[in-house]
């Protein structure tokens, strides 16, 4: 009876498998290939054969994707200044009241995104711009990176080791050199993996905060999709994709099992 | 004394970004809600009267419930599966699961319009090979919007799920079947309960994320259905931007939110002290 649980359990997560990898396929397609010739225009009327939208989108978001680009790594480096630190106190040094603060950083994952924006809108709104939308990327990506971070701090006889290490004379600079980072590199590469992938894939709240003639991509995407055609829109979402499915895979493959990573959602 | 607050210089940076970014916007929220010239009580007022933002109430709870159950209950055997069987192949359906985890409600409905637009992939294959065009369009009705919304929620509640079941204790079922328990029996007295807390959180965590996004139905634009954080972005959007009535609806999804993690919650507690 079991076997055939699992028999049937494994057939469906194959089809939702499928399901979550059909559209993309589609979209990959469509974004090189005529629609007409998928079947997916009745006429010929918006469509080219190659690369012309890729380049098209190209030359004209080529900056909001890089601009993307740099927000997410900013917000990766801010994340690390305030996690790492922020970790290792709570690990090593919990005081009264710091099971409170590892909860109160996961309020931004209860609290609806678009509240988040108005709540940083209304506190503020003369600041809409860039430096606004980091941090309302930084209030989405800090749970997850302090996440991982004190999880791992706390597996493992990490901290005896540091014990010992300090109990023979180890300074706090030698001890996280040759101690701790060596046995944090996996879950901190995996962790800013992630929190580049979240902020690269920001919508919401971006949209909501910014200003200005140079977004974030998702804000190309939805121009993009309001205002153009299925092969361009296909073209913008390649781009996009490009950059974030390569991030997932290889959050995953750091990881091995996400769950300890991921399993507050986002 | 003065030692031990030195040692925990390290939380200082964290605790001021979110008292800065997190309490303080959260707060001020609240007092933006609470500055209509008209009056405090205006825009709540307004969120019952307006026969729209009722509307958009209404159908952001309906919509967010049954998505998050619908995707709680599809992702189970996944969840399960992951949790038990750890492989090669197991490792690459996670990870084929969790990819759309990064996406913007934005995407999904693109891929909807993709899939099941007016000439989207599903409708024009039952078009060609069974002369059947009743299905062209269906992105843009209510049914529509629930898949694309389901679809969206698949990394989340797999993981969510996932991450709940590795801590179930399976020996209980061997023990139960040891003592005598048939198949229903170990289901509804076994399996049930011990997947409750799994099950609620789940149901938490996603019914939030569908209450918050407007992604999806913001490019499906679909007529006559009104969701809550649509209604914000066009109140900021749209002038005159209705600050307070924004806020205020704003306050209402928080509230809402944050009171089914916590009957999620509670939910757990329960159960794992009746255990």
């Amino acid at each position: 009876m079991i076997q055939w649980g699992i028999r049937l359990a494994f057939a469906w997560t194959l089809l939702l498998a499928c399901v979550v990898v059909l559209p993309i396929i589609f979209v990959a397609l469509a974004s090189v290939i005529d629609p007409f010739w998928l079947g997916l225009a009745y006429d010929r009327s918006g469509g080219a054969a190659g690369f012309a939208s890729l380049a098209y989108i190209w030359d004209v978001y080529g900056g909001w994707w890089w601009h993307s680009i740099r927000t997410a790594l900013v917000v990766a480096a801010l994340n690390v200044a305030l996690a790492v630190p922020a970790a290792w106190t709570l690990v090593r040094r919990p005081f009264r009241g710091s099971r409170l603060l590892e909860d109160f950083v996961l309020v931004p994952l209860a609290v609806p995104g678009i509240a988040m924006a108005i709540a940083l809108i209304s506190a503020f709104g003369a600041w809409r711009g860039t430096w606004l939308v980091g941090a309302g990327h930084m209030l989405y990506t800090l749970p997850f990176l302090l996440n991982v971070l004190v999880i791992a701090l706390r597996s493992g006889n990490l901290l005896r080791q540091d014990a010992v290490a300090a109990s023979l004379g180890a300074g706090l600079c030698q001890r996280w050199r040759w101690i701790i980072l060596p046995q944090l590199r996996g879950p901190l590469s995996a962790g800013l993996l992630l929190v580049v992938a979240l902020s690269w894939g920001e919508f919401n709240v971006s949209y909501l905060l910014n200003s200005g003639a140079t977004q974030t991509f998702p804000a190309a995407l939805y121009d993009v999709f309001a205002n153009d055609s299925l092969q361009r829109a296909s073209a913008a979402t390649v781009l996009f994709l490009g950059v974030l499915i390569p991030l997932v895979l290889s959050v995953q493959a750091i990881n091995g099992r996400s769950d300890t990573i991921m399993q507050q959602g986002a | 004394m003065r030692g031990a607050i030195a040692q925990r210089l390290g939380v200082l940076p964290l605790l001021a970004a979110l008292i800065a970014l997190l309490a303080y916007p959260l707060f001020n929220m609240g007092v933006t809600s609470l500055s209509s010239p008209e009056g405090w009580w205006v825009p709540f007022v307004n969120l019952w009267e307006v026969p729209r933002y009722r509307k958009a109430l209404y159908s952001s709870l309906f919509l967010s419930g049954w998505v998050a159950a619908g995707a709680t209950l599809m992702c189970l055997p996944s969840a399960w599966l992951l949790a038990r069987r750890e492989n090669r192949v197991t490792g690459v359906l996670r990870a084929v699961l969790a990819m759309p985890m990064a996406f913007s409600g934005i995407i999904v409905g693109f891929l909807a319009v993709m899939m099941f637009g007016r000439s989207g992939v599903i409708p024009r294959f039952l078009e060609t090979s069974f002369g059947y065009t009743g299905a062209s369009g269906l992105a843009y009705t209510l049914s529509g919007v629930i898949v694309a919304y389901l679809w969206f929620e698949i990394p989340r509640a797999t993981l969510t799920l996932e991450g709940a079941l590795r801590l179930l204790d399976i020996r209980m079922l061997d023990a139960a079947r040891t003592l005598g328990a048939g198949r229903t029996q170990r289901f509804f007295w076994v399996v049930l309960p011990m997947l409750t807390p799994a099950l609620a959180m789940t149901f938490a965590i996603t019914f939030a994320a569908a209450l918050g996004s407007f992604g999806v139905v913001l490019i499906l634009s679909v007529r006559r259905l009104f969701l809550l954080p649509l209604e914000v972005f066009y109140e900021l959007f749209t002038p005159p931007a209705g600050m307070p009535q924004a806020a205020a609806m704003g306050l209402t999804l928080t509230v809402i939110a944050v009171l089914v993690s916590v009957l999620a919650k509670v939910a757990v507690r329960r159960f794992e002290g009746a255990q």
